[in-house]
């Protein structure tokens, strides 16, 4: 218990401190996303990535914090703060519209400021289509999504657009609250 | 390099020691739902079926249960297939307590034009049935008087092979008793490939890749599958051998290549690929393993089916808006649409023949089997709101589909007629989809 508390803390400052960082970046580059050719309209200057709340550090020996190397977060710890967030589509399209746009301006932000991950882009459907026809449509959202981004500077070789159709719902029922949830592109960081 | 290389084992299709089999044997005796709006579309199409009785073909006691599942099956096969009025077992005692002398004639008092009388001997863990079938009208004669043979787990398959060879001898026509239904159903986090006869029976499972996997797809002239899987990461192509290797289709790149459909001769398959981009229709020589672009349009180009003849291919296109049928040459060229009617329409498959398709359609939020005529343009909705039907796939004789169904709430497995009558519910409960209905396996 007294481990796991102190390693909390430990992610809570190394997160504080990197999120610090992203804003420095963000205040160094303030033109880099209008410079990108983009034949979309024009977006507004990327907000601050979506950070995670964090609790205040609570104060703890400093000789703890001298010995512990910087470890920065796992992948499997990144996806699971969502640090790259969701879009999500109309039914039967794949058109990003001003919510998709911004969540995607923020998750640029984030993948420039690390270029060295890899990232899927999964495309997926609600269950209202077709198996076959809804692999294309998730693959037609996925990609989407890669070439907005890329649009916004991301390096379009670590991000790997995937459909899975509707083989995937993150909400099972049948109805249109689920499709609306499980009409999307997911990012998962894979390394 | 880019010739399939075998990366994987599955099980092997026959005498496979079956892995886990979550599905339930296909329900008994479940009264089955009739299809709206047709009824007695055989009845009045002046066809008259052939009345025969099928006894069982033993009554040794230690025999009964096998001897019973053979008279079942055979009974089951001939009455599936359309062509045979089955008399009820019930009656067949009173063949033996008939006062005519004659064997043909005490049968031919229960109404029975022919009867199979057989005889069935187990030795060695090989079953040995003599099957003799007579015709009981005046001449009375013996059609054919064979022995079938088999270890016992395949006791189903002598039936079976008794049911064709009854069929043959009785109509001239190949039966499908010995047919196999490649699908897919849900198995742990993931989806499986599987097989069962074609009654439903014998269900086993192919695939133990832990990860999604669809739209199986026979080879015509192999015991091979095509189909799609994840197991890798993106959507690819896998082939399935008879003896349980996989080997991944060398196809065009990108990162989505889906819904394998074989040439006629099983030396090409057609697909749908993002390798340039969006989706389009490649085609892949298995021998030389390079691909070929057969369409460029911006639209999603999807589902691919080759006719049975080889000379066109059937796709689902929305370059209209929304997903429609679309036939085009084997080349790419002479691009036609065929669906006008529906919403939306997917999942189109040749019959043997080449003069129909085959379709999932979708009007008024559900999705429903379509059987349209490709020379006349006229269709035959042949499911009727009962849930979503789904990826319709032809029996080897053209005469039966099969298609996965909500109607009983989650998705499962039914064949019907291709006009939409008889229709049997194959498995229960087993979230089972994308079904493919194989050759004859001999």
């Amino acid at each position: 218990m007294r481990f796991q508390t102190s390693r909390m803390l430990v992610f809570a400052l190394v997160a504080a401190v990197t999120l610090g960082s992203y804003a420095c970046q963000n205040k160094a580059k303030p033109t880099t996303v209008p410079e990108t050719p983009n034949t979309e309209s024009q977006p507004p200057t990327p907000p601050p990535p979506p950070p995670e709340v964090q609790p205040a550090a609570e104060p703890f020996p400093p000789s703890n914090v001298d010995k512990t190397p910087v470890v920065e977060p796992s992948i499997d710890q990144l996806n699971q703060q969502g640090v790259l967030a969701t879009v999500y589509f109309a039914y039967n399209s794949n058109e990003l519209d001003d919510a998709g746009k911004a969540t995607l301006q923020a998750n640029a932000a984030w993948l420039k400021a690390h270029p060295k991950h890899t990232v899927e882009v999964g495309g997926h459907c609600d269950e209202r289509g077709s198996i076959g026809y809804n692999i294309a449509l998730g693959d037609r959202r996925a990609t989407a999504v890669k070439d907005y981004l890329v649009g916004l500077g991301v390096n379009g070789v670590s991000l790997i657009a995937i459909s899975y159709g509707e083989e995937q719902p993150l909400d099972p029922a049948h109805n249109d609250s689920a499709w609306a949830k499980n009409r999307r592109a997911q990012f998962t960081i894979k390394s | 390099m880019r010739r399939l290389a075998p990366i994987a084992r599955a099980a092997t299709f026959l005498l496979l020691p079956l892995l886990a089999v979550p599905l339930p044997a296909r329900a008994q005796g479940e009264p089955q739902p009739p299809p709206a709006g047709i009824h007695d579309v055989i009845r009045g199409s002046g066809f008259t079926k052939i009345k025969i009785a099928v006894p069982d073909p033993s009554t040794e006691p230690l025999l009964a249960a096998m001897s019973r599942e053979i008279g079942k099956t055979i009974r089951d096969d001939l009455a599936y297939s359309g062509y045979f009025e089955v008399l009820d077992p019930v009656l067949y005692p009173l063949a033996a307590t008939s006062p005519e002398k004659q064997l043909e004639d005490k049968w031919a008092s229960l109404g029975a034009a022919s009867v199979l009388l057989s005889k069935l001997n187990v030795a060695s863990g090989r079953v040995d049935l003599r099957a003799r079938l007579m015709n009981t009208a005046p001449p009375a004669a013996t059609l054919f008087d064979r022995r079938f043979g088999n270890p016992t787990e395949l006791v189903r398959r002598v039936a079976h092979q008794v049911s064709d060879d009854i069929v043959a001898q009785m109509t001239g026509q190949q039966g499908i008793a010995l047919t196999w239904i490649a699908f897919v159903s849900k198995h742990g986090k993931g989806k499986e490939l599987y097989l069962m006869d074609y009654d439903g029976e014998r269900v086993r499972r192919l695939t133990t890749t832990e990860s999604i996997n669809l739209m199986p797809t026979w080879s015509p002239v192999a015991q091979r599958l095509a189909y799609i899987s994840w197991r890798s990461g993106a959507p690819s192509i896998d082939i399935v051998e008879s003896d349980g290797r996989i080997a991944r289709a060398p196809t065009a790149g990108g990162t989505m290549n889906i819904s394998p459909d074989w040439s006629p001769d099983g030396r090409l398959i057609v697909y749908a690929s993002n390798a340039s981009g969006n989706s389009e229709i490649y085609l892949l020589d298995t021998t030389t393993g390079r691909s070929s672009r057969l369409t460029n349009s911006p639209a999603i180009d999807t589902s691919p089916s080759y006719s049975p003849k080889g000379r066109e291919i059937a796709f689902t296109s929305d370059r209209s808006g929304s997903p429609q049928i679309y036939v085009m040459d084997a080349e790419g060229l002479n691009i036609r649409r065929v669906t006008t009617q529906d919403d939306y329409a997917d999942a189109a498959s040749w019959s043997p023949k080449g003069d129909k398709l085959a379709y999932a359609s979708r009007r008024d939020g559900r999705f429903n089997i379509v059987v349209i005529d490709i020379a006349t343009g006229a269709s035959q909705q042949v499911t009727h709101g009962e849930g979503n039907n789904e990826n319709p796939r032809w029996s080897p004789d053209g005469r039966h589909i099969v298609f996965a169904s909500s109607r009983a709430g989650s998705y499962d497995l039914y064949t019907m007629r291709a006009d939409g009558t008889e229709v049997n519910r194959l498995t229960r409960g087993g979230d089972c989809f994308t079904p493919d209905w194989s050759r004859r396996v001999p």
